[in-house]
């Protein structure tokens, strides 16, 4: 699989009163990417520039060639998101209308959504999860769930906003085994520092900057040391 | 976590969760404060709320689907009822009023309660028109549509729907508190 | 009240056709003055009920409140008019709700539903959009047990401080919460490409 390469140039992000990111230039080409940082560093907002939920106050962040800020929903179908409450992420009261819910938007036939979601159920082995009602699932259940949903669609890259950080040990274990299972491109926002032993790059953020970028025992080493004020 | 969702996508949403919060109000147990002796159902707190909380159009949108929901045969409304026989029941006319009550409730705190300048002003005004819209119109939906429905004269309808009174009252004051406080740190709920 | 698994002769009527027939006979009962004829069309419609093989078990609670009120209406309305008004009021309203019963039972959620959108179609040319439309109620359905969960949730830890009961320590979480939840959820929605401007559905 090809991947599209991510370029942020000189992105500052602001919200009415304060500045969330400042000056970010970054380019992301690598497959398995860990993004970690105290709580309200900034971590979230990165994570949502990259399939424009966020678009950048000064800078351009593009994507495979394609601005953010011009091309939200073609992005959107190339990069998908899992969000850290696994609840509120899934919409449709029964499993498989979920999961089709993203492929009505891109245009699939009845019968084409069909397939894909018993294909993709049947890629994360929740085929069983597929009549059930969403409110009855697990929290663990309901993030397998909202990954099938984003996989249905077939993105190159899927950023991950602390996929983990709601769900019991055993869960938290077996969602990173999928991640590191995954052909797409995973950018993973997190504080299981566990995971990112075998990623390829791990960003720190710290007050809205990069404060370090390179190998994964590095990072965890600097962000550790930074954490012990 | 300020995000560029379109407020179209968000609109959509808040209208479905706040009519979530108006079915999920019928399915819990009535609750007995102590002031109080009978205990008090909660559904139309969140018709109150829904209103209060998101305006004219969208407070009165939650309103009317979940009476479109219960009408198709969901039994939400208070004491698992559902279907078209509520409708053409003696309690049909509450259900028009609960729409047309959000939508007044929410108009007045748009127009209104959200244009006073201190939090006791807003207090106040958003208790009058709770009041107003939480009760008076809805009762004005109701009352008459039993006597209707039944062939008993307004007087004794009326007389049916005031022992709700104190119950209705005491959500009004809570709606008014709550959209208040909610307002000072939403303010872009209903700009 | 959801008419789930009903395979009877009245299942398979189409729901336009049952709702019809239910106005038209709601506003012919109201045209009827007599105990005696609203008797017979009472019994008429338990007939109906009962054949078309409802499940019965649904209609325990709504029949009992139901019957409490008419109970209430049909005191009232003997003392202050007369007793054979009040009757005449108890079953025809009790004969109406049968039919209703009747309707509601053998007519799936889903063609209900489509029945009402039918209905109000013609709104589209006031700017409703069908696809907001349907997407709005399936969102309500989908959040209504997790909002009851919700509720449930802050009671219980309000309870631990000795404030179940204080209505505004449990409204005002209840609100902030839900209002997280849907905040949560528009962002999901656009994430999966939802675009609300489009009658993408």
């Amino acid at each position: 699989m090809e991947l599209p390469e991510i370029q942020l140039e000189q992105v500052t992000v602001s919200f009415e009163d304060r500045t969330v990111l400042t000056d970010i230039t970054l380019t992301l080409n690598e497959r398995r990417i860990g993004v970690i940082g105290a709580n309200g560093a900034g971590k979230s907002t990165l994570s949502r520039l990259l399939n424009a939920l966020v678009i950048p106050t000064s800078g351009t962040v593009r994507v495979g060639g394609l601005d953010t800020s011009k091309s939200a929903k073609q992005i959107r179908r190339d990069v998908g998101f899992v969000f850290q409450n696994p609840a509120n992420q899934i919409i449709m009261p029964l499993v498989a209308d979920d999961i089709a819910f993203g492929l009505k938007n891109i245009g699939l036939s009845k019968s084409e959504r069909k397939v894909r979601v018993a294909q993709t159920l049947d890629e994360l082995n929740i085929g069983h999860l597929a009549d059930r009602e969403s409110h009855t699932l697990s929290g663990g259940e309901q993030q397998m769930v909202a990954l099938a949903a984003v996989i249905a669609m077939q993105p190159r890259t899927i950023v991950f906003d602390e996929p983990t950080t709601m769900l019991d040990l055993r869960n938290r274990l077996r969602f990173q085994r999928e991640i590191a299972q995954l052909p797409q491109r995973a950018i993973v926002i997190t504080h299981d520092l566990e995971i990112l032993e075998d990623f390829d790059r791990v960003l720190v953020v710290t007050d809205g900057i990069i404060a370090f970028d390179g190998q994964p025992a590095d990072a965890v080493d600097h962000y550790r040391q930074w954490s012990h004020v | 976590m300020a995000t560029a969702t379109t407020s179209q996508t968000r609109n959509t949403v808040y209208v479905a969760i706040f009519a979530a919060m108006i079915a999920a109000m019928g399915l819990v147990p009535p609750i007995v404060i102590g002031i109080v002796p009978v205990p008090i159902t909660l559904q139309t707190l969140g018709v109150m709320l829904a209103g209060a909380l998101l305006g004219p159009v969208r407070g009165m949108l939650s309103s009317l689907i979940v009476v479109v929901l219960a009408l198709a045969g969901l039994p939400l409304l208070a004491g698992g009822r559902g279907g078209l026989a509520v409708l053409l029941g003696p309690t049909g006319g509450y259900l028009l009023g609960w729409i047309f009550g959000s939508l007044v409730i929410g108009a007045l705190f748009k127009f209104w309660v959200l244009r006073q300048k201190s939090q006791t002003g807003r207090m106040i005004t958003g208790l009058v028109s709770v009041i107003i819209g939480g009760i008076g119109v809805i009762y004005l939906f109701g009352i008459p549509w039993t006597a209707a429905v039944t062939g008993l004269d307004l007087g004794t309808s009326a007389v049916g729907a005031i022992a709700f009174l104190p119950g209705d009252l005491i959500k009004a004051v809570v709606t008014a508190l709550v959209a208040v406080t909610v307002h000072r740190s939403y303010r872009a709920l209903m700009s | 009240m959801i008419a789930g698994l009903n395979t009877s002769y009245l299942a398979k009527l189409p729901a336009g056709l049952k709702f019809g027939a239910l106005l038209i006979v709601s506003i012919g009962l109201y045209l009827i003055g007599s105990w005696q004829i609203l008797s017979v069309l009472l019994i008429l419609s338990v007939i109906v009920l009962l054949s078309a093989r409802v499940n019965l078990r649904q209609l325990r609670m709504p029949l009992v409140t139901l019957l409490l009120i008419l109970g209430i209406v049909f005191v009232s309305l003997g003392i202050q008019t007369t007793w054979d008004s009040a009757l005449v009021s108890v079953l025809r309203l009790l004969t109406m709700c049968m039919f209703a019963y009747a309707v509601s039972l053998t007519t799936t959620f889903d063609a209900m539903l489509e029945l009402f959108q039918q209905v109000a179609s013609p709104l589209r040319h006031v700017g409703a959009n069908p696809a907001q439309i349907s997407l709005g109620l399936s969102l309500a359905i989908r959040f209504i047990p997790e909002l009851k969960r919700v509720y449930l949730e802050v009671r219980e830890a309000q309870h631990a401080r000795g404030l179940a009961n204080n209505p505004l320590a449990v409204a005002v979480p209840l609100v902030i919460r839900s209002l997280r939840i849907a905040e949560d959820t528009a962002e999901a929605l656009e994430a999966r490409g939802y675009d609300s401007a489009e009658h993408s559905n």
